[in-house]
């Protein structure tokens, strides 16, 4: 039951990694896994965009 | 329960947040290990980046700049996160894409008394009231670090930001995705929904009260017009299904509609099913449906949808072969699916079409109680006429893809069978030809015209058979111009001989079983009694209508009976311009025989009438002339039979043994007799000046004879009275005088004839007057003129 399932999201994660490698978005694997989880818990996306960009920009400050 | 989740769900968020901000802000922290990790554990910095993050989180969600949700399309590919969304709770979700409504408005509605719809809610939920309590209570004992900075004081602290979102959310009933799928399925039957509701302007308007974001109103509007192209095609196929007026292959239109609309309804069907298992279920492996989904699902049923509202369109005004021909251009679609749905359509469609084609090839029957064939019946039209008139075409109910010369030949091959079958009364070949066994339909044109070839050759081939054999068409053709056209030579002349006291009289005085009677002796006489005696039988006297003055010869006339089939070639018509033509001819031959009478005359009492000396000169003269006369009369007579009749009997022999239907059998006879009426200048438009000629010419030649008469008389009378010197001076010169006048008539009238003659455009005419001129007599006289 559970075995399935966990290689299926597997492969979802393959397959949005592989997407975001195509949109140049730059963000790894386990940034990816952590914004999935955050809009799987709901938060807005956009909002969260905003959120990875203002990171981006306080990682480069330093 | 949601409360709970609400809870896990914030603390959720800020662990991953956290983990976020770490992660991209890599600062050793004190403590590493611990699952839970809290916003203490991080440093100033990286806290002060968390709470700003949260802060734009919570900004975002009162933002009105971000109308789209985004995590449809996230979670679109993979399965697992998207079941995980649909069995959250409505909050949840509207955490993620809600944004749209002003945050002190709705919170001054929190003051309002609850909706209905609120009220629906708070079966299932704890009250707002409560709610709010509680995110209250939750944020007290989690204290953040920067909360007590004076800078985050001005503006509210994000906990307290989340959590009032979330409140609001819970108060405004943002409306599920659930309830959307179920009102979007009713709206695919055509009956209204909750929030959407059909229009009178025939469009779906989405209650604009209702909270539903802007992309999604997108997606249900698109998702509408599956509904209204429904209900269009649905009004049609209602309204018509059960009116007979819309015709046979109307019906079978609606039948077809039908048929694609239960298919559609089984579409529905599986839909519905899914909505209600989503909606009913708590278990986690039911598939995820979605707007969405459910938008990719429907293109397939939208397409169909849209040609048959198409169609209907199209075919609303129409019927029968129309409404064929109006679908069948629409088969030359590129797409081959459309094509195939077309096609489909089509062979639906024309089936009662090909049914009635069917039967009027093979059995000649128009079933057509909807006039939707091509064929038309005038059943006011009365046997005589099948074939000329009591068929049409109605061009308008011909199907485009039935060429012209098709449909002329199915037209053809229908009208023959009913020729065969009630004029020629042979019922039994149509019914054994009857090819009961093929079915014609649509989708096989090349197969189509094959068998309506050969169908079309069999029956005409038949009919022409019936007609010359059983009918003896050619027989009748013969004896038309054996005795109309006064083909046969001897009967005529016994004919002429025996009547020609009779009719000198006055026309009021013949009876016409006097003249049955001489027409009988007449056959007898001649080589007719040889021919067949049905067409003897139809031989008769016709007298036409007397007026006063009018002498025998002027009203008498042979006709020939025809009855049906025949009378189908011999139209009234036709037999109208044989009498034509034979009165004509039977002038001439009058004149010929009265000029051979009195050439006969002449002769026979030469030697005493040369007794006076005074009459010698005049009889010769008279000689002359009538030498001259019967030259005339007898090269027109040749022309008339040889080269007109004799000719034209040639062309029509050659086209009847070719001809393959009865229309052209029709158009050779007539074309036969056009053209011997032209030739012999009967025909009203063109030549009326030469046969008035021709007929002042006869009249001449009549005057002339009655003078040669009157002055053979006179000579005989003065022979009788034996005083050859001394004759009565003042009757000869009378006599003389009106010959004279006579003979000048006759030969201006002939020289204006040949003058006409030489300059016309048929050689034949050309070569006649040649040949009355042959030796240029008339010339001199041409000149002299």
């Amino acid at each position: 039951m559970e075995d399935p399932k966990i290689q299926e999201a597997k492969e979802t994660m393959d397959i949005l990694h592989e997407i975001s490698t195509i949109l140049n978005t730059g963000l790894d694997r386990d940034t990816l896994s952590l914004c999935l989880s955050l809009c799987e818990n709901g938060v807005n996306p956009e909002a969260l965009a905003a959120v990875i960009k203002e990171l981006r920009r306080e990682s480069a400050k330093n | 329960m949601t409360s709970l989740n609400t809870d896990v769900e914030y603390e959720r968020i800020t662990r991953i947040l956290n983990s976020l901000v770490k992660h991209f802000l890599r600062e050793p922290t004190n403590k590493t290990s611990g699952k839970d990790v809290k916003a203490t554990d991080l440093t100033l910095r990286q806290q002060q980046t968390f709470d700003f993050c949260i802060r734009i989180l919570g900004r975002y969600t009162e933002c009105d700049l971000c109308p789209v949700p985004f995590t449809e399309h996230i979670y679109w590919p993979g399965d697992v996160f998207f079941y995980a969304h649909v069995r959250f709770s409505p909050i949840e979700r509207a955490f993620a894409h809600r944004g749209l409504q002003d945050l002190s408005k709705s919170q001054e509605f929190e003051r309002i008394k609850p909706t209905s719809e609120e009220l629906k809610f708070e079966r299932i939920k704890p009250t707002s009231e409560e709610l709010k309590n509680r995110f209250i209570q939750n944020t007290l004992p989690i204290p953040t670090l920067s909360s007590k900075s004076s800078k985050e004081k001005e503006s509210l602290p994000p906990k307290t930001i989340l959590t009032k979102q979330l409140a609001i959310l819970e108060n405004n009933n943002e409306i599920s995705e659930i309830l959307l799928l179920r009102d979007i399925v009713f709206i695919f039957q055509g009956i209204d929904g909750q929030y959407i509701k059909y229009n009178k302007n025939s469009s779906y308007i989405i209650d604009p009260k209702a909270e539903i974001s802007r992309s999604t109103r997108g997606i249900l509007h698109r998702l509408t017009e599956l509904g209204r192209l429904f209900r269009h095609v649905n009004d049609f196929v209602c309204t018509n299904v059960n009116d007979t007026s819309i015709g046979l292959v109307g019906q079978a239109f609606c039948y077809a509609l039908q048929r694609e609309l239960t298919e559609y309804y089984k579409f529905i069907a599986v839909l519905e099913a899914q909505v209600t298992k989503v909606t009913d279920s708590q278990q986690v492996e039911h598939s995820g449906l979605s707007l969405k989904r459910v938008l990719a699902w429907t293109q397939e049923s939208l397409l169909n949808l849209r040609m048959m509202s198409e169609l209907v369109d199209c075919c609303k005004q129409k019927r029968g072969g129309a409404l064929v021909s109006t679908i069948y251009n629409y088969t030359n679609h590129g797409d081959p699916f459309i094509q195939q749905f077309i096609n489909n359509m089509l062979e639906e469609v024309s089936r009662p079409f090909f049914e009635m084609l069917q039967r009027w090839v093979y059995g000649g029957e128009l079933e057509d109680p909807f006039e939707e064939f091509f064929v038309a019946c005038d059943p006011n039209v009365e046997e005589e006429d099948l074939w000329q008139s009591k068929y049409t075409i109605r061009p308008d109910m011909q199907p485009t893809f039935i060429s012209p010369l098709l449909a002329k030949k199915i037209f053809a091959i229908g009208k023959s069978l009913n020729f065969i079958r009630y004029s020629c009364h042979d019922n039994d070949w149509v019914i054994t030809n009857a090819g009961a066994d093929k079915v014609l339909k649509y989708g096989d044109i090349i197969a189509l015209e094959c068998s309506i070839d050969a169908t079309y050759t069999t029956t005409s081939q038949r009919l022409l058979n019936i007609l010359f054999t059983k009918y003896k068409l050619k027989e009748h053709f013969t004896a038309l111009k054996r005795y109309l056209l006064l083909g046969q030579g001897d009967f005529i002349q016994h004919l002429m001989a025996q009547l020609g006291p009779g009719l000198s009289k006055p026309a009021n005085t013949l009876y016409r079983h006097n003249l049955t009677g001489t027409l009988e002796s007449a056959i007898r006489a001649s080589n007719a009694q040889y021919d067949d005696p049905d067409i003897l039988r139809r031989l008769d006297v016709r007298l036409l209508e007397v007026s006063f003055g009018e002498a025998g010869w002027d009203v008498f006339s042979l006709d020939y009976h025809v009855d049906s089939p025949i009378n189908t070639i011999f139209t009234p018509h036709a037999m109208q311009q044989y009498l034509k033509l034979f009165n004509f001819l039977w002038r001439l031959k009058r004149v010929e025989h009265d000029l051979s009478s009195a050439w006969r005359r002449n002769m026979t009492n030469a030697r005493s009438l040369y007794q006076i000396e005074e009459l010698k000169k005049d009889i010769n003269t008279s000689r002359l002339v009538c030498s001259e006369m019967i030259h005339f009369t007898s090269q027109l007579q040749y022309y008339i039979l040889f080269e007109v009749i004799e000719c034209s009997w040639d062309e029509l022999v050659k086209d009847y043994t070719k001809s393959g239907d009865l229309d052209s059998l029709i158009e050779a006879h007539n074309k036969y007799l056009k053209n011997i009426t032209t030739k012999v200048f009967l025909d009203t438009s063109s030549n009326q000046s030469y046969h008035t000629r021709l007929l002042n010419i006869i009249q001449f030649i009549f005057q002339y004879k009655n003078g040669l008469d009157e002055l053979h008389n006179f000579s005989l009378k003065e022979i009788l009275r034996g005083d050859n010197a001394n004759i009565e001076r003042g009757q000869h010169k009378m006599i003389q005088e009106r010959l004279t006048e006579t003979a000048g008539l006759f030969k201006r009238e002939v020289i204006g004839l040949l003058v006409a003659l030489a300059n016309h455009h048929d050689t034949d005419l050309r070569f006649l007057s040649v040949r009355l001129d042959f030796n240029e007599f008339y010339r001199k006289g041409l000149i002299n003129l």
